[in-house]
């Protein structure tokens, strides 16, 4: 006995395949597919479509990195302490307040500590932690409300915003500008902006970076302005 | 299916696969055109009635259409999922019938009466050939069938079966090495070739 004639005695009688079958069956897998799939018959469709997708999509693209956008950057966070009349915050309250939105991979920029006092005698402690990867708000007052000192004082925390207007090739000025919060830095950050998309636009483009701030909000304003190179004289 | 060697032939039919999960109509027609004949073959070798063959191949394709989403082609070979759905198939048509053992009915020795092979080996040689398989444990008949009857390699029969490659290699050896034995003490027709 050999492998063939064993081979030969378990393969059996082979019977040709029945292609009356074949055929039945693949037209009935097919209209169960185009179900499934969710798609009737696609037969008719030229191969020309999908590419005009691309195209198009392609086109959507080029179109939207030339598209002006205006999205906001949170650059640090803002705790308000609502003292009572005549309370005085103890020393050293304001860093802890900061210390609690704070985590092993913040990078802070700047704290500034500020009390406010209203007419009517009230008090607010504002504590602006100005820098990258807070902690998130809730569980930054989680850790406010562990605080013996601050029990029972009203806690409001909201974010430090900064405002970028640029296309969407201005993704290297937003990660620029997150990069400093604190007027130093970011000045810095407008100085390696401008250099940045300078380089981006050419030697000759003229590039301004207005960063504004109020007691809210920081804003950065990005104007570009390509020269056109001069027309060849005839 | 086009004759390629088995890493083409697998690559082949895994893009087959993935064309298909992605809702490319041609390339899963393909899928089954080239899948139709191994699955249909391995059914005919296993049920006696080819009617009964043909409706559990339409089972076979319509469960793998169901669950084609689901094949990820970097786990085994198309071929071998398709091939253990159609033992699944058999199986469960085995449990549906009273009286039959599931493995048993997976590893059924095929019906070679007034078949070609009567013509090539003489028909006392089938007999006893058949005759020496039956006497084999199912699973050894099964691996011996996957092996020599539907030419699966060492590693899809493991995938069929759910064993180890080793332990097929090793128990498809020795079921081969007994036949021998056992071919030997009867009267000579021959010599076994390499196992493996």
């Amino acid at each position: 006995m050999t492998d063939e004639e064993l081979s030969r005695a378990l393969r059996g009688r082979e019977p040709p395949l029945n292609p009356e079958h074949q055929a039945r069956l693949e037209q009935e897998l097919l209209a169960a597919y185009d179900v499934r799939v969710g798609h009737p018959d696609r037969r008719g469709r030229s191969p020309w479509l999908r590419y005009a997708t691309a195209a198009g999509f392609l086109l959507c693209l080029v179109t939207a990195t030339q598209v002006t956008a205006e999205y906001k950057v949170e650059v640090g966070k803002r705790i308000r302490l609502m003292l009572q009349a005549d309370q005085l915050p103890p020393p050293g309250l304001g860093e802890k307040v900061a210390h609690a939105f704070l985590s092993k991979s913040s990078r802070v920029v700047d704290i500034k500590v500020m009390v406010r006092r209203a007419p009517d005698g009230s008090a607010t402690l504002v504590v602006d932690v100005w820098g990258d990867q807070l902690v998130q708000d809730g569980e930054g007052l989680q850790r406010l409300r562990a605080l013996p000192e601050l029990s029972g004082t009203p806690v409001e925390v909201t974010s430090l915003e900064g405002r970028v207007r640029d296309n969407l090739f201005g993704v290297v000025g937003h990660s620029l500008f997150r990069a400093g919060a604190s007027p130093e830095e970011q000045e810095q950050a407008r100085q390696r902006l401008i250099e940045e998309l300078r380089r981006q636009e050419g030697e000759g483009a003229e590039i301004d970076v207005d960063v504004s701030e109020d007691p809210q909000k920081v804003r950065v304003r990005v104007r570009k302005r390509a020269h056109e190179p001069p027309l060849p004289s005839p | 299916m086009p004759q390629l060697p088995w890493p083409l032939r697998d690559a082949w039919l895994s893009r087959l696969v993935v064309r298909g999960q992605r809702g490319d109509r041609e390339a899963f027609r393909d899928l089954y055109r080239a899948l139709y004949g191994p699955v249909s073959r391995y059914l005919r070798r296993r049920v006696p009635s080819p009617a009964d063959a043909e409706e559990l191949v339409g089972q076979v394709f319509f469960r793998l259409l169901e669950s084609l989403d689901r094949i990820d082609p970097r786990k085994g070979t198309v071929l071998v999922y398709a091939l253990s759905m159609a033992r699944n198939a058999l199986v469960d048509e085995a449990r549906s019938r009273a009286g039959r053992v599931p493995e048993e009915a997976a590893a059924a020795v095929p019906d070679t009466k007034a078949g070609p092979l009567e013509r090539l080996m003489g028909e006392e040689d089938v007999a006893r050939v058949r005759s020496e398989l039956a006497r084999l444990p199912a699973e050894t008949r099964e691996l011996l069938m996957l092996r020599f009857g539907d030419g699966l390699r060492f590693a899809e029969i493991a995938q069929v079966m759910g064993l180890s490659e080793a332990a097929v290699r090793q128990r498809t050896s020795r079921a081969v090495r007994e036949l021998r034995a056992r071919w030997d003490a009867g009267p000579a027709r021959g010599e076994l070739a390499n196992d493996g």
